[in-house]
């Protein structure tokens, strides 16, 4: 499990980095969030 | 360890990515010149600041979403709009809902100050918001809203609290904090 905590942490820092970072990453996080709140809301 | 504990902490291990983003992307936008669709932006710094007559608003009826800000807390976000009478107004659903009490934070904050910034087509214009709790121009602003929106906005909702209406009023200068919120609930 331990492999495992230290893959998840270096996604998480990988993942938010690259969505603050790269240009267009934010706006398709945005779409996909904004889908599977529709999906839930209907 | 015990697999369904496993199992759990590898899901919600898994899962905290995608939360990540999410979160990270809604940070972001916090800061940013305006709302995007989904999360909350900072204040509207880009456009022209309107200044003159007051406008036609009955263009309104082509408008799907404007951004919105209050001066106070400086957050924007983006929502629909609708013009009844040649005035503007903006609501707020699920008021009465648990996770409207948690997730709706700007209608109490344009009671206690309504001072705000509306961008309409790259336009800002100065407004003060607010509510609308009684009068018989509540039905007109209901039927509005469900013929422009796939909404099911009725004055009985509105009578219970569960929809809160503000009208996007001109600015006046000397209408104070204090004075707007003692506007609450006397228009009609």
């Amino acid at each position: 499990m331990s492999a495992f905590f230290k893959w998840i942490a270096l996604a998480v820092v990988v993942t938010g980095l690259s969505v603050w970072f790269i240009p267009g990453v934010a706006d398709a996080v945005e779409g996909v969030f904004q889908l599977v709140v529709l999906v839930i809301s209907s | 360890m015990n697999i369904f504990v496993k199992i759990l902490v590898i899901v919600l291990g898994v899962a905290l990515v995608p939360t990540t983003a999410v979160i990270t992307a809604a940070a972001k936008q916090s800061s940013a010149d305006g709302p995007n669709r989904v999360f909350s932006g900072g204040p509207l710094t880009s456009g022209e600041l309107y200044s003159g007559a007051e406008p036609d608003w009955r263009f309104l009826s082509g408008v799907p979403t404007l951004e919105l800000q209050l001066l106070d807390p400086p957050e924007s976000r983006r929502i629909w709009v609708a013009e009844v009478r040649g005035k503007m107004y903006v609501w707020s659903g699920y008021m009465n809902s648990f996770f409207g009490k948690i997730w709706k934070t700007w209608p109490g904050q344009a009671v206690a100050d309504g001072r705000a910034l509306v961008r309409i087509d790259g336009i800002r214009y100065e407004r003060q918001l607010k509510r609308i709790q009684t009068g018989d121009v509540l039905d007109e602003i209901a039927a509005a809203i469900s013929a422009k929106y796939p909404s099911q906005a009725t004055r009985a909702v509105i009578d219970s609290g569960d929809l809160w209406v503000f009208e996007v009023a001109p600015r006046n200068a000397d209408i104070s904090s204090a004075a707007s919120a003692e506007l609450v609930g006397d228009q009609s």
